[in-house]
């Protein structure tokens, strides 16, 4: 194997799951791609041989597992995260070539044991999974492991794996030169449940108790490839250009924007001492007032928990809040009861391995579905699930089986709620959006995307619910502070300005933050767009900065409320130079992200896409947003005087003809074809894409 | 205040009356509210009854409800039926001194004592 660079481990694994067999490839002729997102585009640029495929759980498709430069050091919130790219599944019309993500410390295992991505490609005879260790890549029947959920599994693999029997005291493993090194750490595993085995586009991929990648259907992927988990363990380490110098940006950043414990008021306009107080991101509520909390690798926060009742470990966000405001009414208000179904049935989606997203969207839906008569024993949709009781435990967890073990209601939409509502002759449900899944056939974030424009264009123009929530930041500041009745802690003038301060020079007027009906088509926001992409592809997904504290645009923890993103001490682009030894501004960066970006616009234009589909669901564009009730929806606009201020907009729709013409002036700016969407080769050429021409034009998809 | 009932106009609740007001609605006239958890977004939930309404306005440290005082007062009104309460939350709805949260903390304890006292009338609880 070949030595490690800065910030890289030096080698990738190529698992053939066809032949059983692997090959070692030097990361030195991929370097420039960063890691992530960037790097698993590029390697499946390279394997996957047919990117006309459109459902990745063909066999042809390959999966990358990416890490970055910063996985394995202790860059804040950064260190833990590592990336998924390849076909998923689930999308609608088309399952798009996409990505997901997971926390934890399976890159660092991965990073220490000297590899900086897993290429996944072909499909294995019969189940199996992988050990790797250090140097040592070996392929197990899994048989056994097939059918277990996903915490049995690691359990198994765990005990599997302790050679000493010790309980995992001082393990040996294969070091350098016949030599033997030892750890004390446990392997890092990623599995699957029985729902990806049953490739349900609704499984989630699992690595310890809580961290899960779950958008894009890769553990569907993994079940169509007979690949039950994946474990790393390694006991070397990540070489760092300048340690001295991410030390200290790791502890000036801490200082500045980290959680002031001694304050106990919520500061929601600081978005990272907000999210990483102790019990933040439970939503159901705590159930327990002993807890500790618990962070991914490298991590300065902690936004997770742990309680000493022995569930909901772990679990936060969407998994804890998707089933807990039916339990409160099932069970009459009783809120210690809705925090505990919602924390234990959030432990068991984990367990077996479901995403939890796509029901957020969806149980009312079936609800609303049931009480028309349309579901039910032997109505158009069949169940014999019993919807009146939806709120209580039992319903919950047959619920989640129905879906895990691909049963019932979980067969009907296995490939998607869309696909469902369509095979049922229900598409108007989606098209009028009682079904709330906007862009790609999947579900809206709850932003709604006619509110929050950025949300929904950046979700459209790419592959997925881009769940990102650089800007969201401002929605959740300016709206609780209106049901408070506080002041605003930023005015929307003020707010405007630091935020278009860091966007430069993709824009150069504050007109960008402009949210009013008469400016959400513009070019200032077509490029806030731009950045917010080409953020997403680099810095967040290929440099693995964590969506829970980057980008920090604005912090009112720090003087002039300015926030981390960008800035010369504490920037993203201080760690990334600290620890690659590049001297890259954070600009080149957004230039990278571009490039990426390009890329993956000529895998999607080989799996089919056009500019003509790149729409929204109809409901975006021929009805208001009207459904959430929620008295405002406050985003900063400036009107004809200039004058700024917070304004709810939740009650509008989006015209789909300037949507249109947005969207030609997106392809434009971006380099692609405004009449197909498709990268042209002018732009290949720029950007040192030239390898790809060829294959888009025997496919006549070269602009 | 202009709603505001004598005594005389107010409704005689008795055991049937007050069950009626208890009711589980028809699915046509659940009202679809939504409930916010910051910072996960709005998760949308329909009101089937009086006494849903009732443990939805109330806020927690972790869930808020996410209403427009103006169409609970009318659901309340036009759906359940029940005009004595409507006009006992009309003053809070058009109380412009109340912050939002401020707002649905008063609304749910109206509903809150109204629907104490439709279940003393109807009989118990789980009348």
């Amino acid at each position: 194997m070949e030595e490690s660079k800065n910030g890289f481990a030096g080698n990738i694994l190529h698992l053939n799951l066809t032949t059983l067999d692997y090959e070692v490839i030097p990361t030195k002729k991929y370097e420039e791609w960063g890691g992530g997102n960037g790097l698993g585009t590029a390697l499946f640029w390279d394997y996957c041989q047919d990117k006309t495929i459109t459902d990745g759980r063909n066999a042809e498709n390959v999966i990358v597992i990416a890490t970055s430069p910063l996985n394995g050091t202790s860059t804040p919130s950064a260190g833990g995260r590592c990336e998924l790219v390849g076909v998923g599944c689930g999308h609608y019309p088309i399952g798009w070539f996409t990505r997901s993500n997971i926390g934890g410390r399976f890159s660092s295992h991965m990073k220490f044991a000297g590899w900086d991505a897993v290429v996944i490609s072909g499909k294995a005879p019969y189940p199996v999974w992988v050990e790797v260790e250090n140097g040592k890549v070996v392929y197990h029947d899994a048989g056994s492991l097939w059918g277990e959920n996903a915490r049995k599994t690691q359990l198994r693999i765990l005990s599997a794996l302790d050679k000493g029997n010790n309980g995992w005291g001082w393990q040996p493993l294969p070091g350098k030169k016949d030599e033997t090194s030892y750890t004390t750490q446990k392997p890092a595993v990623l599995c699957i449940g029985p729902a990806g085995e049953k490739q349900s586009t609704h499984a989630a991929l699992v690595h310890d108790a809580g961290s899960t990648s779950a958008q894009g259907g890769f553990a569907a992927v993994f079940g169509a490839k007979n690949l039950k988990a994946i474990s790393f363990l390694g006991t070397g380490s990540i070489d760092i250009h300048d340690p001295k110098k991410l030390v200290s940006a790791r502890f000036r950043v801490k200082e500045r924007y980290g959680v002031k414990v001694d304050d106990p008021t919520t500061d929601m306009q600081s978005w990272w001492g907000w999210l990483s107080r102790p019990g933040t991101l439970s939503f159901a509520g705590t159930v327990s007032d002993h807890y500790r909390i618990q962070a991914c690798a490298g991590c300065i926060m902690g936004c997770r928990t742990r309680f000493d009742v022995g569930y909901g470990n772990e679990t936060k966000c969407q998994a804890t809040s998707w089933y807990a405001h039916f339990a409160l009414h099932y069970y009459k208000g009783d809120k210690k009861k809705m925090s505990e179904v919602a924390l234990k049935l959030a432990d068991y989606c984990n367990d077996i391995g479901i995403n939890t997203y796509t029901f957020a969207k969806s149980v009312h839906w079936l609800e609303r579905l049931w009480h028309k008569g349309l579901l039910g024993k032997g109505k158009t949709i069949h169940t014999d699930l019993n919807f009146d009781e939806l709120g209580s435990e039992k319903f919950g967890f047959e619920f989640v089986d129905a879906f895990a073990y691909r049963k019932d209601i979980g067969e009907f939409f296995a490939d998607g709620f869309v696909q469902g509502a369509i095979k049922a002759g229900l598409e108007s449900e989606w098209k009028e959006g009682h079904l709330d899944y906007c862009y790609w056939g999947v579900p809206s974030h709850g932003y709604d995307a006619r509110a929050e424009v950025e949300w929904g264009y950046a979700s459209i123009l790419t592959d997925r619910d881009v769940n990102s929530h650089d800007f969201n930041a401002m929605f959740w500041a300016v709206t609780l502070a209106t049901m408070r009745g506080l002041p605003y802690q930023i005015e929307a003038h003020e707010i405007a300005k630091l935020i278009t301060d860091k966007l430069k020079p993709y824009v150069d007027t504050t007109n960008a933050i402009n949210y009013a009906d008469d400016n959400i088509y513009s070019d200032d926001v077509m490029n806030l767009t731009r950045w917010y992409i080409h953020y997403n592809r680099f810095w967040k997904n290929t440099a693995l900065f964590c969506d829970l504290r980057w980008a920090d645009l604005f912090d009112s923890s720090n003087p002039g409320n300015i926030g981390a993103t960008a800035d010369p001490e504490v920037g993203e682009q201080v760690y990334w130079n600290a620890v690659t030894g590049e001297g890259i501004s954070f600009v080149d960066g957004l230039s990278r992200g571009h490039r990426i970006f390009v890329l993956q616009n000529a895998i999607w234009a080989l799996q089919g896409r056009h500019r003509d589909m790149v729409y929204m669901a109809d409901y975006i564009y021929d009805k208001k947003a009207e459904h959430s009730e929620f008295p405002f929806f406050m985003w900063p606009t400036k009107d004809e005087n200039g004058t700024w201020r917070y304004t709810d907009l939740m009650h509008r729709k989006l015209d789909r003809a300037q949507f249109d013409d947005f969207k030609t002036r997106f392809y434009k700016a971006e380099g692609l074809d405004p009449e197909t969407g498709w990268p042209t080769s002018e732009t290949l050429d720029k950007l040192g894409l030239g390898f790809v021409k060829e294959e888009l034009k025997q496919h006549g998809k070269l602009a | 205040m202009a709603n505001l009932r004598r005594e005389d106009e107010m409704e005689t609740i008795d055991k049937k009356r007050a069950r009626h007001l208890l009711r589980t609605l028809d699915f046509d006239d659940w009202m679809m509210i939504s409930v916010v958890f910051p910072p996960r977004s709005i998760s949308q939930k329909r009101m089937r009854s009086l006494e849903e309404m009732e443990l939805t306005l109330i806020p927690n440290e972790k869930m808020y409800p996410s209403i427009q005082p103006e169409k609970v007062l009318a659901w309340i009104e036009e759906k359940v039926g029940d005009k004595d309460l409507a006009a006992e939350l009309e003053p809070i709805v058009a109380d412009g001194s109340l912050n939002y949260l401020q707002k649905c903390v008063a609304l749910g304890k109206a509903v809150n004592r109204r629907c104490d006292m439709l279940r003393a009338a109807a009989g118990g609880e789980d009348a």
